[in-house]
């Protein structure tokens, strides 16, 4: 009886390392079946999730042809190494991300590949390097040349960074990149812009960057639990304080077709900025980013 | 075997315990846009269990071409999903049950705005279908206008 007994307890014990080692096994990029308990589950079934676009996606718009290319605007690849807590290589992984995408839009070979390089350092100071594979690395010296390859291939690397990131619970680390990456690209559009001008297509997409402002910190609200998220979230206060007080053009939304037949939404609500508004954001973003890159 | 039931239970409970993790689902199991979409980092993949409804916010850019694809298990069946403005009023943009259940859809947006994609798994028809399964969404941008392939 006791055998019988000791036999179905090891029977009861293999099958709950069976579930682990399952885990731990398959961590490839497919659908993978992971041992989780029934609160786990009830918390992966959400109603509401909240998400944004990449840095690379707010730059996807610039023309650049009329454009300078200003790199004292981006973070010295030099200064990768100074940053020595999680929290401050999580968040400067984030600007190297952004100023990756600047620089990837004015086709500036040599430079790609160093802040290649400094992305794939970073990563590898926050552990977090198996999220980028060395096949991935390759093709991007293979297509340096090639800025739509590139474009895809960073996307791919965001992407990969933040699902390895959510794979092994550490989105934290996914907000913080996240909140480093938004105040580089928008502190880039905004320097990027000689004077305000009403209708300047850059200075309507600083604007909606309320919108993606407002979805960041909803996701990062989810981990204010977190000292250095909350710290983050207050360095990014004066930068909120601003965008609070855009002026809203409230217009219907419209759905439609065009000649060939696409659906169209036309018209709906936009935030709109004075020339001072523009100003007192473009102070707030220098002083955030300030803040945010200081290596001390 | 003097138990047979306990075992069966021990076995019942390894598979209950034994949810989908849906990182990356999307990627591999979605369609695609063709070569002139650049996919968003918005596209993501979830847990759901049958008759589950969620919602997804996200920012679509003014002056873009948007494609929004949602798949699921073929064991879900049609999914239903609707584009909603994220106001009070969630007017309807787009409904796929009156396109058929498309599993994608194209448009151009002309303005930067809030949108919730509402995705709804079917109840199941016996109602003992219980499983939890992966539900992906793929979001892919490109200017209006620019249908050339990238590649």
């Amino acid at each position: 009886m006791k055998a019988k007994f000791l036999a179905l307890i090891i029977l009861v014990g293999f099958v709950v390392i069976s579930c682990k080692r399952d885990s731990s096994r398959k961590n490839d990029n497919d659908t993978k079946d992971i041992t989780l308990g029934i609160e786990d589950i009830e918390r992966d079934i959400q109603k509401v999730y909240i998400r944004f676009p990449s840095p690379e996606e707010m730059f996807t718009f610039i023309d650049s042809t009329g454009l300078q290319y200003d790199n004292s605007l981006l973070l010295p690849v030099s200064v990768y190494d100074k940053y020595l807590d999680s929290k401050s290589r999580a968040l400067n992984l984030g600007t190297y991300i952004a100023d990756l995408a600047y620089i990837t839009l004015f086709q500036q070979y040599k430079e790609t590949m160093d802040y290649f390089q400094v992305v794939y350092n970073m990563t590898e100071n926050l552990r977090i390097s198996p999220a980028l594979n060395e096949s991935l690395m390759n093709r991007i010296e293979k297509n340096v040349r090639n800025i739509d390859s590139l474009k895809v291939l960073s996307g791919i690397a965001f992407d990969d960074i933040s699902d390895y990131l959510i794979r092994n619970d550490q989105e934290k680390t996914f907000v913080l990149i996240s909140i480093g990456g938004f105040v580089e690209s928008l502190y880039i559009a905004m320097n990027i812009i000689d004077e305000y001008q009403v209708g300047n297509e850059t200075i309507q997409r600083v604007a909606d960057q309320k919108l993606v402002f407002d979805n960041l910190i909803k996701y990062a609200d989810a981990f204010k639990g977190d000292s250095d998220i909350q710290q983050v979230i207050g360095i990014l206060k004066p930068v909120q304080d601003v965008f609070d007080q855009l002026h809203l053009e409230e217009n219907d939304t419209r759905t439609g077709r065009d000649d060939k037949g696409q659906l169209v939404f036309s018209g709906g609500n936009r935030y709109i900025f004075s020339d001072s508004e523009f100003e007192e954001l473009n102070q707030a973003v220098t002083e955030a980013r300030k803040k945010i890159t200081s290596t001390n | 075997m003097r138990y047979p039931l306990l075992i069966a239970f021990i076995i019942s409970l390894n598979s209950f315990l034994k949810a989908q993790d849906c990182t990356g689902y999307h990627k591999y199991h979605c369609p695609y846009g063709d070569y002139s979409f650049y996919t968003s980092q918005q596209s993501t993949s979830a847990l759901f269990r049958r008759g589950q409804t969620s919602e997804f916010n996200m920012v679509i850019y003014g002056d873009e071409d948007y494609y929004i694809a949602v798949c699921g298990h073929r064991k879900l069946g049609d999914l239903h999903f609707r584009l909603l403005e994220d106001n009070k009023e969630r007017n309807v943009l787009y409904d796929n049950a009156q396109d058929d259940f498309s599993e994608s859809i194209v448009f151009t947006n002309e303005v930067t705005r809030n949108i919730i994609v509402e995705v709804t798994v079917p109840e199941s028809g016996s109602g003992k279908d219980k499983d939890l399964r992966c539900v992906g969404i793929v979001v892919q941008f490109r200017e209006t206008g620019e249908t050339e392939p990238k590649f």
